[in-house]
């Protein structure tokens, strides 16, 4: 499968394009559900989420590059994205063990037809994705 | 001095002291340390018999080298207790790294004269770099998976799971007979159906070989030479494998009839077998057990016309493709909606993130051994561009890059 690498400063993960695709279709379903508050005041994130994601679904095999460091520009901010995404853990591993592969096809525009899809692969994406903001 | 025994590496032993004269004063008693003359093909893990990197480090120590290279017709010294005293891994480990990568590099190279000269992608040399310390368990992958070896036993294994899929195919094709598919007017509530019913074959498709595949199709089909099977429902199915006019301007030799949409063609069951196996080809190379990217399909399949001859799906996670002569594969582009395979049009292709892309590939991952950049849909200059901003990015070329233009 194709995989993408993903850089903050001067660090960076290389992950499956699926699993990106899904943890960031969860970061979109997540902070739709936080109020500003819950986005600890971080300006925008919606709409950020937003294009990340359509980055992500606009990309070819092995093509997927978000401009983390274009929004992440301080150490708050980065602390702030730890935080958001330990909601998109929460979210996800609140399945179980497995996500449901309509719920993957349905939750967003989609970037692909996905396969249910093991719950461990994608909170160890969101976890190699967060080390970069540590 | 002079005493010799021939060693198992086809060198001499020498064993120190055997028949020394008597010396003229009290010799103070010293260990044997025996030596032995590289061969050709030998490496430092060979000839010390070992690939533990302390090993390694010592026989480098006793030796002082600073370098894994050791040059056949040379005599080396085999590594006392102390040189093993004195070594911690590091070195050696850097040693077998070096080691390894040479060797698959060698291999590599070797078959280089064989890649038919197509004329239309840049090819360079390559020199492995796979074993990048900054990706986690990037190394003990690359060194499984480098081993040519283990490619051979991934074959052996997906024959040996091909046999219980037979069953799963056959039944398959039973419910194309079936013609259910015709009642089915919305095309894409058709190939999300076709979807589902092809996903749960993954494993089947994935693994099956295109000879058991047609040995499966001729045992479902008519005995008169013609599919028992209406030929727009044919199509239909055909083109459930296809993702629509994305792929038609991709590949007329996958398409075949089938692009061409003449859902009344009588087709003869060689046709039908053929055109049903391109689509199949087609969907095996897209599929993966997360599921199906008609984008990476595409890239796969003019990765295939490119190259002449046929490539594997991996089945390990971390690369794409799988090809005898060029190693590990991982694709980038075609710039294409990974649903449907509609390519993004022209005037949005972001090219300077695909070439971004590349450069990260090519510099941060140690998994794959050739990137392949599909160009489909781009422009001349914006080829040009992007392999402008690729060689501008890249300091040292350590992979071969292939455009698949």
């Amino acid at each position: 499968m194709a995989n993408s690498i993903l850089c903050f400063k001067n660090r960076h993960v290389r992950l499956p394009d699926k699993d990106i695709a899904i943890v960031f279709e969860f970061l979109l379903l997540s902070v739709k559900k936080l109020d500003d508050e819950g986005l600890l005041g971080l300006k925008d994130f919606k709409s950020i989420a937003k294009s990340w994601l359509q980055s992500i679904n606009n990309s070819g095999p092995g093509t997927i590059d978000i401009d983390f460091d274009g929004y992440v520009c301080s150490p708050e901010v980065e602390k702030q994205m730890i935080l958001i995404f330990d909601e998109v853990k929460s979210e996800i591993g609140s399945y179980g063990e497995s996500i449901p592969a309509t719920l993957l096809n349905n939750i967003g525009p989609g970037r692909m037809n996905i396969l249910e899809s093991d719950t461990r692969s994608i909170l160890v994406a969101v976890d190699k994705i967060v080390s970069m903001f540590k | 001095l002079g005493q010799t025994n021939s060693s198992r590496y086809g060198g001499e032993t020498q064993l120190a002291a055997a028949t020394t004269p008597e010396p003229e004063y009290e010799a103070i008693p010293m260990p044997a340390r025996t030596s032995v003359v590289a061969n050709s093909g030998d490496s430092i893990s060979s000839i010390v018999g070992s690939s533990d990197p302390v090993a390694v480090e010592a026989f480098m120590r006793a030796n002082g080298l600073t370098d894994s290279k050791i040059y056949a017709g040379e005599r080396y010294v085999m590594p006392s207790s102390a040189d093993y005293a004195a070594s911690t891994g590091d070195m050696g480990q850097a040693a077998l790294n070096r080691d390894n990568a040479r060797t698959a590099d060698n291999r590599i190279d070797q078959n280089q004269s064989l890649l038919p000269d197509t004329g239309t992608g840049l090819e360079v040399d390559v020199n492995l770099a796979y074993l990048h310390p900054d990706i986690p368990d990037s190394r003990a992958e690359s060194m499984r998976m480098m081993d040519h070896g283990l490619m051979d036993a991934q074959r052996q294994e997906q024959l040996k799971n091909a046999a219980p899929i037979m069953g799963p195919i056959n039944e398959w094709w039973e419910g194309v007979k079936g013609r259910v598919i015709l009642s089915i007017t919305d095309p894409q509530e058709f190939v999300d159906q076709a979807l589902s019913k092809s996903f749960p074959l993954y494993e089947g498709m994935g693994r099956v070989t295109e000879e058991e595949f047609l040995q499966a199709v001729n045992q479902a089909s008519a005995e008169d030479g013609k599919l028992d099977l209406d030929p727009q429902a044919f199509d239909a199915v055909v083109g459930s494998f296809l993702p629509g006019s994305g792929i038609a301007g991709t590949t007329k030799r996958v398409l075949g009839k089938a692009a061409k949409g003449a859902p009344s063609t009588q087709l003869t069951k060689q046709e039908a077998v053929e055109q049903l196996r391109d689509s199949l080809r087609f969907r095996m190379l897209g599929l993966d057990k997360k599921g199906f990217d008609a984008a990476e399909a595409i890239g796969g399949v003019r990765l295939e016309q490119y190259l002449g001859r046929r490539i594997e799906r991996s089945v390990d996670p971390a690369v794409d493709f799988i090809d005898k002569k060029l190693g590990r594969i991982d694709l980038k582009g075609p710039l294409a909606d990974p649903k449907t395979g509609v390519l993004v049009p022209q005037d949005k292709m972001d090219v300077t993130g695909l070439a971004r892309s590349v450069v990260k590939e090519h510099n941060f991952s140690s998994a794959s051994q050739t990137i392949v950049v599909d160009t489909l849909g781009m422009s001349k200059q914006q080829i040009d561009m992007l392999k402008q901003a690729v060689q501008g990015g890249i300091k040292e070329q350590t992979k071969k890059i292939i455009y698949v233009e």
